[in-house]
């Protein structure tokens, strides 16, 4: 039972499979067609952190002190050169101890 | 004013990917939590292990299918076909800017190299991989075994989650659900280069709230991160004379 499969189930992994390539190739593609000067650039840059700003502040917004507390302290840790994976422990740490606390 | 070279075409070595494999291993511990979730939520939903690790080896993009997974229809039809499809779309949607980045570091190389390197295009080794290309580094390797690399762990990592069933009852007291927001926002705070980037972030995140207040679903994600990235443009001298060094 664990190892059959369903066609409908096949066709909605393919259907999701096709959007993600499209989605991993089109940027880059459409890139070929256009300049990228130094705004651009600095743009693409910075689009990691404009990622992250704009899919965490909602979350943070909606869950409180135990993310928002968890973001900053891992964001202090790696701004002061700490590895990422400590700071990970560390804010998780925080996070769970919070949470536990009844945050 | 200095003659402008065409850009290097960029190497893909062994010693390349093994780089980029050794970026990605503080991330095996998180993806591989982040995996047992979805094997766990698949379960539920009652796929077989078949169909988990296919969606795996193929998706590869673990938001949209914990989404995806949360919608999962108990009939099937087109419509609800097509919902999943577009709830996938939308939520990957951000991968669309990430492989446009990419444009001036594989842009340069073999079309079908360069194509097939964007297959394994994820949020990690995209981060990791924009890291490496401003610290100077332009071996496709790198960004190809860290993509590798992390692939493995998810089609690994979710199988025991499915096995175990409901082995993650309350997600949340667990944090698990903060895992992958924590690990991203560390490696981003290492891209930080100055006001334009805060700027452009504080922006990025209020659109992204004020969409997400007014939509929901996702879309919120790619609006604010475009709002940012073109502020970012903004503030940025037009020409390297402007700059002025």
């Amino acid at each position: 039972m664990i190892v059959d499969a369903s066609l409908w189930t096949l066709l909605a992994i393919l259907a999701m499979t096709a959007v993600t390539v499209f989605v991993r190739m089109f940027g880059f593609f459409l890139m070929g067609f256009m300049p990228v000067g130094p705004r651009l650039e600095a743009g693409f840059r910075s689009l990691p952190g404009a990622v992250a700003a704009a899919t965490f502040t909602p979350l943070v917004v909606q869950d409180g002190p135990s993310a928002l507390i968890a973001i900053l302290v891992a964001v202090g840790m790696a701004r002061a050169g700490r590895s990422d994976l400590l700071a990970l422990c560390v804010a998780l740490g925080l996070a769970i101890a919070i949470r536990q606390a009844g945050f | 004013m200095s003659p402008v070279l065409p850009p290097a075409r960029p190497t893909l070595t062994w010693a390349g990917l093994v780089t980029g494999a050794r970026w990605m291993v503080p991330l095996i511990l998180p993806v591989s939590i982040f995996g047992l979730a979805v094997g766990a939520v698949a379960a539920q939903k009652g796929l077989t292990l078949v169909e988990l690790s296919l969606m795996n080896a193929l998706v590869y993009a673990g938001a949209s299918q914990l989404v995806a997974l949360g919608l999962w229809p108990e009939q099937w039809n087109g419509a609800a076909l097509t919902a999943i499809a577009l709830v996938t779309l939308t939520v990957n949607a951000r991968l669309l800017l990430m492989s446009a980045a990419f444009r001036p570091w594989f842009g340069p190389a073999n079309p079908v190299i360069a194509y097939g390197a964007l297959l394994t295009l994820t949020d990690a080794n995209y981060i990791a991989g924009q890291r490496y290309y401003a610290e100077g580094g332009r071996d496709l390797g790198m960004f190809i075994g860290a993509g590798l690399l992390l692939w493995v762990v998810w089609i690994v990592a979710p199988i025991p989650g499915y096995l175990a069933g409901r082995l993650i009852q309350d997600s949340r007291a667990f944090g698990v659900d903060l895992v992958m927001p924590i690990y991203f926002s560390a490696m981003v705070a290492r891209l930080w280069q100055g006001r334009n980037d805060s700027l452009g972030w504080l922006v990025a995140g209020l659109v992204g709230l004020a969409v997400q207040r007014w939509q929901g679903g996702t879309v919120h994600v790619v609006v604010g991160s475009l709002a940012g990235m073109i502020v970012v443009a903004l503030l940025t001298p037009a020409t390297k004379e402007e700059a002025g060094r």
